[in-house]
């Protein structure tokens, strides 16, 4: 490039970061001596520069001490855009303490940045903001439910690979009951929503997982994931009502008062073995109560119902009955047979489940 | 870039946005619509807007709506602008006297200041916005600085 009068401020700059090629140097030089008018120099000592015997610390030691009055506004200005490093500040600043005139003009130069002025402020935002949930915003969410289910298909294989290593499980059977309560309330929707949700009971299978704990068993997280099938859904709010646990703790307070076994029920240890949880004499007969619940749900709703409350306390009861779908259980779990998949029709809804049973 | 980063856009930068608005056409109501074209051109094309480039869009967005409005005005027009946005601005302090003294900067000078120090940008963003090279934007920089130099040195000397 060539350089002219138009552009020699720049390679001047670039000259005192060091930007220049000796060849460049050399040019800038050639042109500034056949163009004094310009009142700009090198120092004489730069048309040295590629002298291969000095350090860089001498370079610039030689640089700085050749500030004069035909290039001190370069340096000036290329101190107040920050282009200089420590060694090249401190040079300036001696440069400039020896001359008031000079300090004076390095201080002018100094307050040529303009000073932001926050009390300036739009306040329009409103108008500009635009409603979330778009095509655009449906696709990006679903592809990244669909990267979930990618990542936990293949974290479930390698799971499935590694029977000599017993995963360690903490939550109690209160944990593992509020979990099958949700996929319950999912699973009673319609088919073509139940495909949209079962991400989310693959995911909350490995949530239970050790090694998927800490990344996966957040209610932040829990919630990011609602989202995403709140993209996908149009019966998004129920769907995170179910997936909130405070909604878990009001139903299962609703039904305490309306049928008395399951107040038997409740009264009983969950925190114990699955065996004990099992023979548990009230379970057979609240597995019956839940399912003809469930049927006659399934006969009289052909969407997600609109007695929310009523749900509510439908479901919390089959949660309880933790036997009430297990007719038709596989394992396929690890030799501890901690999950268990479900697969059952009722009233023309199908279910498919997995249910986490844990261990204290 | 989607709906929910397109307003993100909007919270963290549409007040940087403004502030620039308001200082290459010194008039508010101008401003706001420049500020409010920008973000709608924005949004016209998000899909093809990477969201590491939303902010430097936007204001390339504003400042090319800027200079088209600016062509379109009647020279008259802008000149009595200037005059009228000088007698509103009394020269109480430096901060006063420095953006009176940056309206005298040609349009491409006053704007890289501006990138520059009200928004942080460096050479080439500041190139990217106003089609520049980086090296332009340099000598730009470095002609506004002095020339704001001088400006103060000027009324300092006169008070």
């Amino acid at each position: 490039m060539m350089i002219t009068k138009h552009n020699f401020e720049a390679y001047m700059l670039d000259w005192m970061e060091g930007k220049l090629s000796d060849q460049e140097v050399r040019a800038l030089q050639l042109f500034l001596d056949d163009h004094p008018d310009l009142d700009a120099a090198l120092p004489e000592e730069i048309v040295l520069s590629d002298a291969a015997f000095l350090s860089d610390e001498e370079k610039d030691s030689l640089l700085y001490q050749n500030i004069d009055e035909r290039n001190r506004s370069y340096f000036f200005i290329a101190y107040v855009e920050g282009m200089l490093d420590e060694n090249q500040m401190k040079a300036v600043e001696t440069f400039v303490a020896r001359s008031p005139v000079f300090d004076k003009e390095f201080n002018q130069f100094k307050r040529t940045l303009l000073p932001m002025d926050t009390t300036v402020l739009f306040t329009d935002k409103h108008a500009l903001v635009q409603p979330i949930g778009g095509a655009l915003d449906w696709w990006t969410n679903a592809t990244r439910a669909a990267a979930i289910i990618v990542l936990l298909i293949g974290s479930y294989w390698l799971f499935l690979q590694t029977d000599d290593v017993a995963p360690r499980y903490t939550q109690s059977y209160k944990y593992a009951t509020e979990y099958f309560q949700e996929q319950l309330a999912i699973d009673t929707l319609p088919d073509e929503q139940v495909v949209q949700v079962r991400t989310i009971q693959t995911l909350q299978l490995l949530v239970e997982h050790d090694n998927m704990t800490t990344e996966i068993s957040s209610e932040e997280q829990r919630l990011e994931i609602a989202e995403t099938v709140d993209a996908k859904s149009s019966f998004s709010i129920d769907t995170l009502e179910f997936l909130s646990p405070n909604i878990t703790e009001d139903a299962i307070a609703d039904i305490s008062v309306q049928d008395p076994i399951v107040m038997e029920v409740k009264q009983h240890d969950f925190s114990k073995t699955s065996a004990e949880m099992h023979s548990h004499p009230a379970i057979p007969r609240l597995d019956e109560w839940a399912i003809s619940k469930i049927e006659q749900r399934a006969r009289l709703s052909s969407g997600f119902p609109d007695d929310i409350e009523f749900e509510n306390s439908l479901y919390s009861l089959a949660s309880l009955g933790l036997s009430a779908l297990t007719k038709q259980q596989q394992s396929i779990g690890s030799k501890q047979d901690d999950y268990r998949k479900t697969r059952v029709e009722i009233g023309g809804l199908k279910f498919e489940r997995t249910v986490f049973v844990g261990r204290n | 870039l989607n709906a929910r980063q397109y307003n993100d856009l909007v919270y963290a930068h549409s007040d940087g946005l403004y502030r620039f608005a308001l200082r290459l056409c010194r008039d508010d109501d101008q401003a706001k619509d420049l500020v409010q074209i920008s973000f709608e051109k924005v949004w016209l094309k998000c899909e093809d807007i990477p969201a590491d480039k939303g902010k430097s869009y936007l204001f390339r967005t504003l400042y090319n709506s800027f200079v088209d409005t600016t062509r379109k005005m009647k020279p008259d027009r802008i000149g009595e602008h200037c005059n009228a946005v000088s007698e509103l601005v009394p020269h109480h302090d430096l901060k006063e006297i420095l953006h009176d003294a940056l309206n005298q900067l040609p349009e491409a000078q006053k704007s890289a200041v501006l990138l520059r120090d009200y928004e942080g940008y460096n050479y080439q963003e500041i190139g990217e916005i106003l089609n520049l090279s980086e090296s332009q934007v340099k000598v730009y920089i470095f002609r506004a600085r002095k020339a704001l130099q001088q400006i103060i040195g000027k009324i300092e000397a006169v008070l």
